[in-house]
């Protein structure tokens, strides 16, 4: 089923963590690094919404990981919602290309601004381990 | 008369054997040893600080020595970055806990303090000694830029400190 060009605040989007230092498995807690945007500033997300978790790790394999020029690891997946990244004044871009993703767009020119986003959306978000 | 002396073995070396006088030469050697050993655990304490973070700059060079390290387009380290954190890690007053070391998809370190999600500070050193710092303090939150010339400035250590708080 088709997805809605609409992404509602309480949909979960999905950034999968390829660095180890996006998160804090002792703490149980997703790290403001794994939402500091790249030089594009275009996060990359998924939207992960009403999906299995075998199916979310299918599209970070398929679509996230297998995708980048080099090999990485898939740790996990932070699961963040919509809602959350439009109070921080960000914008949510559903291109669908690949199927299901998003880009997070909208920040701001100043790191020390982009930080403080990155931290809050990293205060709200769910960390959920591969294994 | 007080003696001190160091009892090999003993597991802590601050943990001096006493042997208590009464006169004022005791009473001044037992002041001047309780001083010798608040300095002797400053140093400790400062060395050991020290040399986790540049061990963990070290270690964060060589692990973001590549570009797209994360697959998503991050930068390598930066080098003027890098040696700005070096000068910034041995500025750090000794009383301040040891932050974490990161590099950010832009290549620039970043030292982190934090307890917990909800209260976290860190600092981006610029490749021109900008300090672009934010801070995450349950729902307030701040951010900033400052610079590093002479010293680390109060803004800094105030929100390090406010961390602890």
């Amino acid at each position: 089923m088709a997805l809605s060009n609409i992404v509602s605040p309480n949909e979960s989007l999905g950034r999968y963590l390829t660095d180890k230092n996006y998160f804090s498995r002792m703490n149980k807690e997703v790290k403001f690094k794994a939402f500091m945007p790249p030089l594009d500033k275009c996060l990359s997300v998924y939207r992960i919404d009403g999906l299995q978790l075998d199916e979310i790790w299918d599209i970070g394999q398929n679509m996230v990981v297998l995708a980048m020029p080099q090999p990485r690891k898939l740790y996990g997946v932070a699961d963040i919602k919509a809602g959350i990244v439009e109070r921080e004044k960000l914008e949510i871009d559903p291109d669908d290309v690949p199927p299901r993703h998003a880009n997070i767009i909208g920040w701001p020119e100043d790191q020390a601004q982009q930080m403080s986003i990155a931290q809050g959306l990293a205060a709200e978000a769910i960390l959920v381990l591969k294994e | 008369m007080m003696t001190i002396s160091y009892v090999v073995g003993r597991p802590n070396p601050l943990d001096f054997a006493t042997n208590p006088g009464v006169s004022d030469d005791a009473e001044k050697i037992r002041h001047e040893s309780d001083e010798l050993k608040q300095s002797f655990a400053r140093t400790i304490s400062f060395g050991d600080r020290l040399s986790r973070t540049l061990e963990d700059l070290l270690k964060a060079r060589h692990e973001y020595s590549e570009d797209n390290w994360d697959g998503y387009g991050a930068r390598g380290i930066d080098k003027q970055s890098f040696e700005n954190a070096l000068r910034f890690a041995l500025s750090l007053p000794s009383g301040i806990p040891a932050p974490n070391i990161d590099v950010m998809p832009s290549g620039k370190v970043a030292f982190i303090w934090s307890e917990g999600k909800r209260r976290v500070f860190s600092v981006i050193i610029g490749s021109r000694n900008e300090l672009s710092y934010a801070g995450l303090y349950g729902v307030t939150k701040t951010y900033g830029i400052e610079y590093f010339n002479d010293g680390i400035p109060d803004t800094i250590l105030n929100n390090i400190n406010r961390v602890y708080s």
